[in-house]
This record gives C-alpha cells, sequence and structure tokens, in this order.
C-alpha cells in the first residue's frame, strides 16, 4: 500500500514528537527522584 | 575439519579492504578543507600526507589481489574487523604529524577511540589543536558509529556481501528489505538529528559568549559526537567549559536520543508511535536509567557537596546518561570521580556504563535488549522451577513485533553478555597490574570496552603501554561485539592449522 507524501510527513513528525516526549519522560523523571530523595535524606 | 583460507580469500579480503583505504582517503578531505578555511597550512600537508599514503597503499593493495570473485559471509566478517584496524592505522597518520601526540601508538588510541565512538583521548594540549584536526576526531567517530564499512559501501554502492559486513559491524537487525537502503536511512536519521542538535548547540554556545564560527564547529562537532554517543571535545575540560545548563539539557537530549535503536526509529517514524512505549529494550532502558540513578543520587547525596536538586541533576544525572548511552561527556574533572565521588556513586556509574543502551544504535555495552532477553530467562526458569508438573512455559517478548524467546536467542543473549564480562575484567586486572585500585582499573576497563569515555584519570599519555593497547583491544572488540573477531581469530587459527 503507497502512503502519500503528507502522510509520510505526518507520520514523521508525530513519531519526532513521540521521541522527543520519552527524552522529556526521563529528565522530569530523573528530577522529581532527585527531589524525593534529597526530602527523604533531610 | 577446518579448511585453511585459500589465496582466492585473501584476494577477497584485501581487494575489499583496498576499498576501504579509498574511503579514509576520502573521509580526509574533510578535515583539509576544515585546514584550509582557517589558515592551518601545516595540518593541510599532515591531510595531503595521509591522502596520499593511504591512496598509494589502496592501489598496491588493489593491484596484488585484484579479483571479480563473490564475497562470501566468512570473509565480509573478517574483512570488518581487519578494516577498523586499518581504518585507525591510516587515521592516526594525520594526527601523530601535529605534534599533540607522544608516539604512534597514543594517535592509533586516538582514532580507535573514535572510530569505536570511545571517546578516551591521549591528545597533549587538547585545547590548541587545530581546527583540522578537531574535525578529523569528531568526524571519525561520526563515521565510526554509523558503520566504517557500512558507509563506504553507501559511498561505493555495492550490495553484495554487505549482510556479512552490515552483521560484522554489530547490527544485527536489517531495518529495511536490503542493506543499502537500511544503510542509507540509519544516514538519514544521524545528520537529522546532529543537524536539530547543532542549531540548538549554536544558538546556545553564541548566547554564552563564544564567538559565532567558533560556536558553529564546536555545536556540530558535539552533536555528532553526542548523537553517536561519542564524547569526544574540542576542550579538555570537555562540556565543563562551557559551564551553560541549557546546553548541558541538549546533549541529555542528544545523547539518550542516539542511543534509542534504528528500528524503533524507522517504525515510530513511520506511524508505529505505540512501539516505544510496549518495546522491551525501551522499557529496560527506563528502568535501568532510573535503578542506576537512584544507587548513583543516593552516593551523591552521602558525600553532601551536591546538596541541591539543579547541581544533582548536572553533575549526577548529566553523567549516569553520558554513561549510560556510553558517551562519555563529563562536567567535572576526571580525578574527582575518584577523589571527590563516593564509591556507591561510581558503582553507579560503572553498572550504567556496563549496561549501555539499545541494540542497534550507536552506542556499546551489553546493551538493554540482552539484558531483558537474559531477564526473561530467569524469570521462565524460576516458573518452570516452581510449578508443580512439567509444565513448558513459553516466553515471549516484544521487539518491534511480538517474539517468542527461543533457546538459541537466549544462547546468543548470554554468551555476548558473558564476553563483556571478559573483557570489563581483562582491562581491570591489566589495570591493577600496574598499580591502580580495583575500582579506578574496573571504572577506566568498563569505560573503555562499552566505549563510554568517562576517566577517572588512568588514560593519560604517560599510562604503560601495554595498557593502551589493552584498552585499543577492549575498544574494538566491544564495539564490533565479538562476532566478527571470532571470524578474525578463526581466520589466523585456520591460516596456521588448517588442512589444505
Amino acid at each position: 500500500m503507497k502512503i502519500s507524501k503528507q502522510k509520510q510527513f505526518k507520520n514523521f513528525i508525530l513519531g519526532f514528537l513521540t521521541e522527543l516526549s520519552f527524552n522529556a519522560f526521563i529528565i522530569i523523571g530523573s528530577l522529581i527522584l532527585i527531589f524525593i530523595v534529597l526530602k527523604l535524606s533531610k | 575439519m577446518i579448511l585453511r583460507p585459500t589465496l582466492n580469500d585473501i584476494k577477497i579480503i584485501g581487494f575489499y579492504l583496498s576499498k576501504i583505504m579509498i574511503g579514509i582517503a576520502i573521509a580526509m578531505i574533510v578535515p583539509f578543507f576544515v585546514s584550509i578555511i582557517y589558515k592551518e597550512w601545516n595540518p593541510c600537508l599532515d591531510y595531503l600526507i595521509g591522502i596520499f599514503f593511504s591512496l598509494s597503499l589502496a592501489f598496491i593493495v588493489n593491484f596484488l589481489c585484484y579479483t571479480k570473485k563473490k564475497l562470501l559471509f566468512k570473509n565480509a566478517l573478517i574483512i570488518t574487523s581487519l578494516s577498523w584496524l586499518v581504518a585507525m592505522f591510516l587515521s592516526a597518520i594525520p594526527l601523530f604529524f601535529s605534534n599533540h601526540f607522544y608516539s604512534y601508538l597514543d594517535a592509533c588510541f586516538e582514532t580507535m577511540s573514535g572510530f569505536a565512538t570511545t571517546g578516551l583521548s591521549l591528545a597533549c594540549d587538547l585545547d590548541h589543536l587545530a581546527m583540522g584536526h578537531n574535525m578529523w576526531r569528531h568526524f571519525i567517530m561520526f563515521i565510526g558509529g554509523q558503520g566504517i564499512v557500512i558507509g563506504v559501501l553507501l559511498v561505493i554502492g555495492k550490495t553484495t556481501g554487505a549482510l556479512g559486513m552490515y552483521i560484522g559491524e554489530a547490527r544485527e537487525e536489517k531495518i529495511l528489505p536490503n542493506i543499502l537502503g537500511t544503510a542509507k536511512f540509519i544516514w538519514i536519521v544521524s545528520i537529522f538529528y546532529v543537524a536539530l542538535s547543532s542549531i540548538f548547540l549554536w544558538i546556545s554556545f553564541c548566547k554564552g559568549g563564544l564567538k559565532w564560527d567558533l560556536s558553529l564547529f564546536h555545536s556540530i562537532w558535539i552533536a555528532m559526537a553526542g548523537w553517536d554517543t561519542g564524547g569526544f571535545g574540542p576542550q579538555s575540560q570537555n562540556i565543563l567549559f562551557y559551564h551553560n545548563f541549557w546546553a548541558e539539557v541538549i546533549i541529555i537530549v542528544t545523547m539518550l536520543t542516539g542511543a534509542i535503536n534504528f528500528a524503533l526509529h524507522y517504525v515510530v517514524w513511520n506511524g508505529t508511535k505505540k512501539e516505544i512505549y510496549k518495546n522491551i529494550e525501551i522499557k529496560i532502558f527506563v528502568m535501568t536509567i532510573f535503578f542506576t540513578f537512584f544507587i548513583t543520587l543516593i552516593g551523591l547525596i552521602k558525600m553532601a557537596d551536591y546538596n541541591n536538586t539543579l547541581i544533582l541533576f548536572r553533575k549526577g544525572f548529566f553523567h549516569l546518561i553520558s554513561a549510560h548511552t556510553g558517551t562519555g561527556y563529563g562536567t567535572l574533572y576526571a580525578t574527582q570521580f575518584s577523589k571527590n565521588w563516593t564509591q556507591l556513586a561510581t558503582y553507579g556509574l560503572i553498572i550504567a556504563m556496563g549496561i549501555g543502551g539499545c541494540a542497534c544504535s550507536t552506542t556499546g555495552g551489553i546493551k538493554t535488549l540482552r539484558i531483558g532477553i537474559i531477564l526473561k530467562v530467569f524469570y521462565q526458569q524460576i516458573k518452570t522451577t516452581i510449578s508443580s508438573d512439567m509444565s513448558i512455559f513459553i516466553s515471549k517478548i516484544h521487539h518491534i513485533k511480538n517474539l517468542i524467546l527461543d533457546d538459541a536467542m537466549a544462547k546468543n543473549a548470554l554468551l555476548i553478555t558473558f564476553c563483556y564480562f571478559i573483557i570489563y575484567f581483562l582491562g581491570t586486572i591489566v589495570g591493577m597490574f600496574y598499580n591502580y585500585s580495583f575500582i579506578d582499573s574496573l571504572f577506566e576497563s568498563t569505560s573503555a570496552a562499552a566505549n563510554v569515555g568517562l576517566s577517572c584519570g588512568i588514560t593519560t599519555p604517560s599510562m604503560p603501554c601495554l595498557l593502551k593497547i589493552i584498552y585499543i583491544f577492549e575498544m574494538w572488540a566491544g564495539r564490533l561485539e565479538f562476532v566478527s573477531i571470532f571470524a578474525f581469530i578463526g581466520f589466523f587459527v585456520a591460516l596456521i592449522k588448517g588442512k589444505k
């Protein structure tokens, strides 16, 4: 099945944003972990 | 019965090696032009000598080994392992002439570290290295990240026997039906992310006060080495030189994206977005990041020097991601790991370095896919043991598609993991032989073998020659993931002991 150029571009943008959200999840998760461990250690 | 390789086998290997030599000569044109732009005439001459020597050797080998015979799988693996050594020796020529390396061995160490995307450096006075030479260091890292042989094949458009070379360079997954298409996709993803990361880094460096042209080159080099999880930097202080929070965040994103499987990039970019949440290696990657960061964090909080969220993020999390993705970028001086950090924090980094990122990416180490398979095998074994009847359990893993975990897959994962442990400890023992402490030796050896590049201070130009050679071997074997190294050793055994 041939996919149109427009659909391909949309898939690429959404895929790229998904990868960015994965990065954001790890960075925000690490900040939350630091915050929790710092709070518990005091 | 082991058969002795024939003259034809040797001719095929030589013929393809000559193509690699030509490829290296072509690649040297890039730093040559950078040297011309910056009017660095001595480096210009270094690259002319390098190009002349590489081409001369290529023509001699091509003349002696010219053949039209088809490339066989077994020969392809040997070509791959030899190509990396040939590339190391030829690429070291201009760097050796730069006078920033004590010996030719040091220059070879630098180029193997570059090609294997490790990032350990033996350059003296790095801060005054010519722009052309810095371009070359980072460019070989970019070529090595995607694969030397695959890069050359892409340029010359050769497809016969490409599968063997592709597997030999530790890429097991065929993303597209043909290898050339797969290699093309790998280069497209890499260029896209390097360009994007370069633009953001350029802005942040310019805002940080660097001159625009210097910012441009620094951002391109750091984006190339960050994406390829290499870790070379144009300054001896590495990322610490910039004192730039936003640059550090951009580098973290670049390193994390570079550690993702190319096959996963392909499916996510083609509409299967949910794959990133279902894939076993991503799940294990996330779990091991948080697990090893937790260990490192506890260790860092115990030492009380880092007492707020921002500093723990910039010093702790940055190094953890740098270690886990096999990059080796640092915002600390090398000796601070052994002198300031607690042992617990350092062990957290060592575990992260040993595990590495996803398979079929630019990272080194055991890889999270193998860790996932091994954990599944353990789980399956425990279930079988505690079940009252003689039930047989079938385990499945989700990696791009649902796969049944079979014995061959488990055996392969366990064998490669075992090989990694052997080379981690080989370097540790040799380090301890030269009176370095156990933890420092383990840190440096794991860093070399898992192609990370973080250093606790052992890697210096004055370190023993044997240790340099062991680390070169570790970087080479770790990057190629042993298959082509086994073929290489087997080839020489067959040459000596094989039957005609």
